[in-house]
């Protein structure tokens, strides 16, 4: 009895044993693959086949909705100020100017934006957290996130689709807009390694922004919505190019009350510029007196409200780009749009003034067309400076800190021929001068790693 | 007939295993020494014997059917196993060198006896009976062991060996009574007796591998048996002493690396030790151990020769009994209390019965492609076979902050430039731009101030409990421990005041902030499941809770504050502002915001050996670590009192962030030694092994801004943000190893991994090989002519190579997206593991091995290159500014390791010594890429830490002051009125190049114990990043030259440094034997007094130039390997009592 007992566990025993020995084995033989191709993602970060589907697209989408808005309006936390859109296009132009705070020392690279003094070692690139590979991760972001829908979520609404050739496109226009002529758009290839490119001229970027936008109106499946965006983005395209009649038949159709907006909820968003930066007030002496003039639309507080929308397109654009349009051709419908707009904008709600960080205080609007406070423009001159002068200071004022002035006094140089003097801030800065910069240089690294990019083609165009 | 046929099989197996166990455990140096028993040897089954314990009569022991096939074993190996399966006392001269032939037998007997004649054809030697009718003596006929003397005395000695530390029964120990020349081989129990002695005094001496050699002098009278027990104190760094390797557990002696082993319980009876970096600081030669902070719970960083990886974690692997555990803080960690607690502290250090440390490649290759930085082993304690033991520590310490904090000098005046006035002049604030006029200096030190320091005296309370015992067939050890632990970290008792007056509620958490509490209980089961089969099976449960404040490297715990001007009274004392110095500025709110890391752990192994096929030793073993955190941090509505700024944002009334985690590794290991086969010059042992680990962590993390008054979670929250996040990773390995053996003195061990991890993808399976080899030079008769060399007790020379390698981060082959903004990482599906080979060279001597002393010296020199450096490289911001990993570059880590270990007895007094030195070179030769290159301003202005082809990796680099002038002639040196260099220049490294420490313990009386560790360094370039103005930048009576070193700001922060620390004392007091057993039984007793880090000798102006975190460490990052005191705190000064009965 003992005895059998003893064999009975032993064989067990031993018996165990050989089923592990050979379960081992048969795991190592046939497993291994299976075994290995699991990998380990570090925090937040989502397996690639979960990206690779439907729920995972959406993911995708709606969380670079929120990196376009950070990168725009800013955020509480980690990135350097510069990095912020809306920030950096104030500082270089005359809309925000840079105060010293308790921990920074000056001379540093917000100095070096809003003096005008900057080169392409510029510390404008810092760690990948600058505006320049900002913009470019949403450019890279977009057409990856396009290729995988066709393939893994084809079912997906195309009204995405589209979108996302419209993100890509407003990166490069914002690219055109803030950086120097030479513009490499370098892509990284859906699931294969990346493509560098050569620096494009300000002209190709932006016609390759209108090829994109083309793209995803074929996608927008008469989505009213999209179309107008697409609409305010080729207008915008074709102003960059001085193509401004182009520009004024693609916006006819926009409503003045159309608004787009993106809506999230987040604890790090923050609207940095008014928390910290001084509102601009005639900086470099041909600045414009943003707080002086006690224009209501200048009067926007420290928002740092996380949940409401961010507007990054209005009807109010459409019709000034229809201003400056008439005003060359010599219409005095130039003055009227003008005007109308201040007469019908007398409250936020059903004219959407536009404001990186949500709805801000507006309610003042009424005063823009109460004799008393805020008289009609009366333009007597013939002068077309002068008229221009007056349009691009309503584009300034309703447009305001929405990353719009920089590509503004921009194209003012470079379109209507001004002296970059006439328009950016000059003379003394502190206790040095104002630089001439009217862009900023691709970042110095570009060079350093992109072995077929040799710079910027032009600083001064 | 049903016994007999189990005692028979039983008996089969038993030396069947003891044959196998033979080769592997290695026999005698032909002196006739036995080979160690269950406790030594890789199979260690020789102590299952069914004859243990067991007193079978003569009659039976004759009927015994005895039946095997030996071949090539040594004639006193094999009459021992005889013996021990007779269960008859063997009497033979093991000096004898005839003992040592080595002879093939086939034996089918049931008599003992002709089983003994058979063996002992031919070889001179003949086996008789002993008149007891038991004792078998085995002699030459005529040797000075006579039959005659066995059959006319009847005296004998008998008693038991035991381990000083653990007090358990030492198997295989050898007791030899000199003058006759009679040895006998201790047994299970730790047992021996020694039979046909005379009357007299006799001088007896014990040897057991692995421990110092004892002799004593024993009366025998006219009792027919004397007792005589032996207690046995383990010495490190023996030839015989068995270690760890991947393939299981071999002798000293066959393994081709240095292995420090380090036996626990030895080490915290007479030093005050708490955790496991605690035991392995100052222990290890070539290992560096650095503390994170002084404050409860944060982890020390431990390298191990030296750092070979700039992006990934350069920590060592842990094994615990056999399984490897978590040891790098993933996705599932905590860390709101600053630094995530340290796995391998949360191994209760009570429950440990060995730690071996695997230093290098050479030694590691089999652990495959995450071993490159070394292997800790932790070995937890095993049961004890006999009757139940217990022991119990009560530990109770009290910290404090030794010594005075520098001075902080503040200077005061205007700024012309911008027309402010009564302005605290800054040295690095506007300096260029606008100078300041300094017209004043205030001195102060807020944490020299008693009312208004934010350091107080910490406390520390550990109680451990421990159980033992069982039969031969079941052994369990349970081990129960719990600490508290009270940081320095303090409320200012200033704010308390003001707080009180206010009637402001101020909490006892608020008060100390800081706290650690740990429970713990670890258990191990072993069971003979059968004569061939062990099961052993471990069990370990952890709790720990860590509360910060965070202070971590805030002005308030730095010392710097306060930064607004202060008035002070006539006796130098800071008079109150009337707003408290913490409130007033913000700080209040570290204190109120709660911050807490929770870990639980959870640990299941279960090993199985066995003898599979009467040929292949099996083990076989599994299990998991199971961790799961839970953490939070959380500011309470109300936090931001008397209007303090909240970082700026809106949502001031509170805020609360928690994560819940769960980190799972699985682990199974399958490892497979066979029987030796070839000649008695040369044989080889098949070994054959794998294993699959598998990874997973999942967190789940919820966040919310605004919280209603009074709430507790964050469900009423304004703002809510959700995270979850679920990794997986996976290895997957297996190895073949050669063991050569040539002439019991010459291993060869070849072997090959092949290893695959899901951090390179089923594609990628490289390949690890190792080769060495081990010669015991001593005792050998070639050498004996030598001078020295022939007179030394023990010498070995060792040469090894290794290479191991270490994975990616993670998923850095694959393109990765992010659910909350895209693209993650590009990938780079050509990416490969670092791989780190060595070559070490070593030797190990003794060079005095007497009862009165011994002298033991390891030296060891170890050349390590990793190579296909795991770097990020930029990639063109046009691309989004992702960074890539690739493989380029490769680093040099030399170093030379030199152990020496003594003891002195001199009566009375004994005296231990250890004296470990570590010299360490670190180079990095190649990287190829322009990586951590790019000085930003910020770095040009500061200390930055780069990776320099030529200099160490992380090495510090600043600008060199060039010269200096008092321009503006106001006696000031400013920081615009000092020239520094364009460039940055190398200033040191973050390691140090040369350590030294050393133990010592003298015994009196075998009672009274007194232990000291010293340990000094010197090479580690600090960077002293606590922003405190010294005298140095305010203070014009001061050289012009000196303030022109503190302008020049950086200077003033970075130092190379040399340090002597007093790091412990410990007397200890054990009641004497007598008393004890009135008292206790069994147990003895103990009581300790013991200080911690009594004092610092150093150059270092900062308070502690060994503590400090920044950048990855101690876990990792992407930046290398900083290390700055940055505001951490220094170690506390600790003293306490113990008492211990065990």
């Amino acid at each position: 009895m003992t005895t059998n007992k003893y064999r009975s566990r032993y064989c067990i025993i031993r018996g165990l044993i050989q089923v592990m020995v050979v379960a081992f084995s048969c795991l190592a033989a046939i497993g291994c693959r299976n075994l290995l191709d699991n990998a380990e993602l570090p925090s937040g970060v989502q397996d690639a086949r979960a990206i690779k589907s439907y729920e995972g697209a959406i993911a995708m989408y709606s969380g670079m909705t929120r990196e376009f808005a950070n990168m725009y309006g800013g955020t509480n936390s980690g990135s350097a100020e510069s990095s912020f859109l809306t920030i950096a296009s104030g500082l270089l132009s005359d809309e925000l100017i840079y105060v010293t705070s308790g921990s920074e020392a000056w001379g540093g690279w917000l100095g070096h934006l809003d003096a005008r003094i900057l080169s392409d070692e510029s510390d404008t690139y810092i760690s990948g957290d600058g505006l320049f590979p900002r913009v470019n991760k949403f450019r890279v972001n977009s057409a990856e996130l396009r290729s995988i829908i066709r393939k893994y979520a084809s079912h997906i609404p195309s009204e995405i689709i589209s979108t996302l050739y419209v993100y890509e496109a407003l990166s490069e226009i914002i690219l055109a807009e803030m950086y120097c002529s030479g513009i490499p758009l370098s892509r990284i290839d859906f699931e294969d390694n990346y493509t560098l490119t050569h620096g494009f001229s300000l002209d190709e970027v932006y016609k390759h922004a209108l090829i994109l936008l083309d793209s995803g109106a074929g996608y927008s499946q008469d989505n009213a919505q999209l179309e107008s965006f697409i609409r305010l983005l080729k207008a915008r395209a074709y102003l960059g190019q001085g193509r401004i009649n182009e520009a004024n038949a693609t916006v006819s159709e926009v409503p003045t009350s159309y608004r787009y907006n993106l809506s999230f909820n987040s604890t790090d968003r923050k609207f940095v510029p008014v928390a910290t930066r001084r509102i601009g007030d005639n900086e470099g002496s041909n600045g414009l007196p943003y707080v002086s003039s006690l224009d209501p639309r200048t009067r926007l507080p420290a928002l740092t409200n996380p949940i409401s929308p961010m507007t990054i397109g209005t009807g109010i654009e459409a019709r000034l780009i229809e201003a400056e349009a008439y005003l060359l051709e010599e219409n005095p419908e130039w003055l009227l749009r003008l005007n109308s707009l201040r007469t019908s904008c007398t409250d936020a709600a059903i004219c959407p003034v536009p404001s990186p960080a949500g709805e801000g205080d507006v309610s003042g609007l009424s005063l823009l067309s109460d004799p008393a406070t805020g008289p009609l423009l009366n333009q007597t001159s013939t002068d077309l400076r002068s008229r221009l002068n007056l349009v691009f200071r309503e584009r300034a004022y309703w447009l305001f800190l929405t990353a719009r002035r920089q590509g503004d006094l921009r194209r003012l140089v470079r379109n209507y021929g001004y002296d970059q003097s006439e328009v950016y801030p000059v003379g003394e800065y502190r206790a040095a001068a104002y630089g001439s910069a009217i862009n900023i240089p691709v970042p110095i690294e570009e060079q350093i790693t992109n072995r077929l990019y040799t710079g910027c083609n032009n600083r001064y165009e | 007939m049903l016994h007999q046929i189990h005692i028979t099989a039983m008996i089969r197996i038993v030396i069947v295993v003891g044959i196998l166990c033979m080769p592997v455990v290695g026999f005698g140096q032909g002196n006739g020494r036995i080979g160690p028993g269950s406790e030594q040897g890789d199979v260690g089954l020789l102590g299952q014997s069914p004859t243990t314990g067991q007193k079978l009569n003569k009659k039976k022991e004759r009927s015994v059917k005895i039946k095997f096939n030996i071949k090539d074993s040594a004639i006193g190996y094999v009459i021992t196993q005889l013996a021990k399966i007779s269960g008859n006392p063997l009497v033979f001269k093991q000096s004898d060198s005839l003992f040592a032939k080595k002879i093939s037998v086939a034996i089918d007997t049931d008599d003992i006896m002709a089983a003994m004649k058979t063996t002992l054809r031919g070889t001179g030697l003949v086996a008789t009976l002993g008149n007891d009718g038991e004792t078998i003596v085995v002699a030459q006929p005529l040797e000075p062991v006579k039959q005659e003397q066995v059959q006319n005395s009847q005296k004998s000695i008998s008693g038991r060996v035991m381990d000083s530390a653990t007090g358990k029964p030492l198997s295989g120990a050898s007791v030899t009574l000199v003058a006759k020349r009679l040895t006998a081989t201790t047994d299970d129990k730790g047992e021996f007796r020694l039979t046909g002695i005379e009357s007299g005094e006799y001088s007896i001496t014990v040897r057991m591998f692995g421990y110092r050699v004892i002799s004593r002098t024993i009366n025998i009278g006219n009792e027919s048996t004397t007792k005589a027990d032996f207690v046995m104190t383990y010495m490190p760094n023996q030839l015989n002493e068995v270690v760890t390797s991947a393939t299981g557990r071999q002798m000293r002696r066959e393994v081709v690396n240095d292995v420090t082993k380090i036996n626990v319980e030895e080490v915290i009876r007479n030093n005050p030790v708490s955790t496991v970096s605690e035991l392995l600081t100052t222990r290890v030669p070539g290992l560096h151990a650095a503390k994170t902070s002084g404050q409860p719970g944060d982890p020390t960083r431990i390298r191990i020769r030296g750092v070979s990886s700039i992006n990934t974690s350069n920590e060592p692997m842990i094994i615990v009994d056999g399984l490897e555990v978590r040891n790098e803080a993933g996705a599932a960690s905590s860390s709101y209390t600053g630094n995530a607690l340290s796995p391998l502290d949360q191994i209760d250090v009570n429950s440990i019965e060995s730690v071996e440390v695997l230093k290098g490649p050479s030694a590691v290759a089999l652990y495959g492609s995450d071993a490159a930085n070394g292997v800790i082993v932790v070995t937890t304690k095993k049961g004890i076979p006999g009757t139940h033991r217990y022991s119990a520590a009560v530990k109770k310490e009290m910290s404090t902050m030794p010594g005075e904090w520098p001075l902080n000098y503040f200077a005061w005046g205007t700024y012309p430039a911008t027309g402010l006035t009564e302005q605290q002049c800054s040295r690095s604030l506007w300096a260029t731009a606008f100078p300041c006029v300094v017209d004043s200096i205030s001195v102060y030190q807020i944490l020299n101030d008693p009312h208004t320091t934010t350091l107080g005296r910490g406390s520390k309370d550990q109680i451990s409990l421990g159980f033992t015992g069982g039969a031969n067939a079941v052994r369990y050890s349970v081990t129960l421990s719990s600490d508290q632990e009270i940081g320095l970290t303090k409320l200012p008792d200033a704010d308390v005041e003001m707080l009180k007056s206010e009637n402001q509620q101020v909490s006892g958490r608020v008060r100390r902030p800081h706290r650690l509490g740990r429970t713990s209980g670890t258990s191990r089961f072993d069971f003979d499941v059968s004569t061939i089969t062990r099961l052993g099976l471990s069990v370990g449960v952890t709790h720990s809770q860590k509360y910060a404040s965070p202070l971590s490297s805030s002005g308030e715990r730095a010392g710097v504050l306060p930064p607004a001007r202060q008035e002070f009274g006539p006796g130098g004392e800071l008079l109150p502002t009337g707003s408290g110095l913490l409130t007033g500025s913000g700080g209040f709110r570290n204190f109120r915001e709660k911050q807490v890391d929770r870990e639980q752990g959870l640990r299941l192994g279960a090993e199985i050996t066995s003898l599979f096929r009467n040929s292949w030793h099996t083990r076989v073993s599994g299990g998991m670590d199971h961790r799961s955190t839970n953490g939070e941090r959380s500011l309470p509505n109300g936090a931001c009192y008397r209007s303090i700024s909240c970082s700026g944002v809106a949502y001031d009334t509170g805020s609360m962030q928690s994560t819940l985690g769960s980190a799972i590794r699985w682990n199974s290991v399958i490892n497979v030694s066979g029987q030796p086969f070839g000649h008695k010059y040369l044989s080889v042992t098949p070994v054959i092994g794998m294993n699959y680990t598998r990874s997973s962590e999942r967190s789940y993390s919820v966040s919310g801004i605004g919280l209603p008054k009074g709430a507790t979670s964050s469900d009423g929250a304004f703002l809510h943000t959700y995270k979850t996040s679920n990794n997986n990773r996976n290895t997957l390995g297996g190895y073949i190893e050669a063991r050569l053996k040539l002439a019991d003195r010459l291993w060869i061990p070849i072997s090959l991994r092949a290893d695959g991890g899901s951090a390179l993808g089923s594609s990628v399976m490289p390949k690890f090989p190792k080769l060495g080899f081990s010669y015991v030079v001593s005792d050998n008769p070639s050498f004996e002519h030598i001078p020295l060399l022939g007179k030394l007790p023990s010498l070995r020379i060792r040469t090894a190579f290794g290479v191991a390698g270490k994975q990616p981060l993670g998923v850095e082959k694959y393109r990765t997206y992010n659910s909350g903004g895209g693209l993650f990482g590009v990938g780079n599906p050509y990416l490969m593991p670092e791989r780190s080979s060595e070559w070490e060279y070593g030797s190990e001597v003794q060079v005095i091995d007497h009862s009165r002393g011994s002298l033991n010296v390891n030296a060891t020199f170890a050349r390590k290159t990793t190579k296909d450096l795991l770097i990020s490289e930029d990639l063109p911001p046009s691309l989004g500014g992702f960074t890539q990993q690739i493989n380029l570059g490769d680093v040099s880590n030399k170093s030379v390791e030199i152990d020496i270990e003594s003891y002195l007895d001199i009566g009375i007094v004994v005296w231990n010594s250890g004296l470990s030195l570590t010299h360490a070179r670190n180079k990095l030769n190649r990287l190829g890429v322009n990586y951590n290159e790019n000085i930003t301003a910020a770095g040009l202005n500061g200390v930055v830490n780069r990776h320099v082809v030529g200099y160490p990796v992380s090495s510090r680099w600043t600008r060199q002051l060039i010269s200096y002038s008092d321009r503006n002639n106001d006696g000031i040196i400013e920081a615009d009125e000092v020239v520094k260099s364009d460039s940055l220049v190398y200033v040191g490294a973050p390691f140090p190049k040369f350590q030294l420490n050393t133990h010592q313990q003298l015994t009196v009386n075998s009672s009274l114990t007194v232990s000291s560790v010293f340990s000094y360094d010197h090479g580690v370039t600090q960077n002293r990043g606590v922003p405190t103005y010294p005298r140095t930048s305010a203070d014009p009576s001061l050289p012009l030259d000196v303030q022109a070193y503190s302008a020049h700001s950086n200077l003033a922060y970075v130092q190379t440094v040399s340090s002597l620390r007093w790091n412990s004392l410990q007397i200890s007091y054990t009641i004497p034997k007598s008393l004890s057993s009135r008292l206790l039984g069994k147990q003895t007793a103990s009581i300790s007094a013991f200080g911690t880090n009594l004092n610092l000798w150093s150059n270092y102006r900062g308070k502690d130039p060994n503590v400090g975190a920044r950048g990855r460490d101690p876990q990792g990052g992407s930046n290398g390997e900083t290390f700055s005191d940055q505001g951490q705190l220094p170690s506390p000064r600790n003293i306490g009592i113990q008492v211990r009965l065990h």
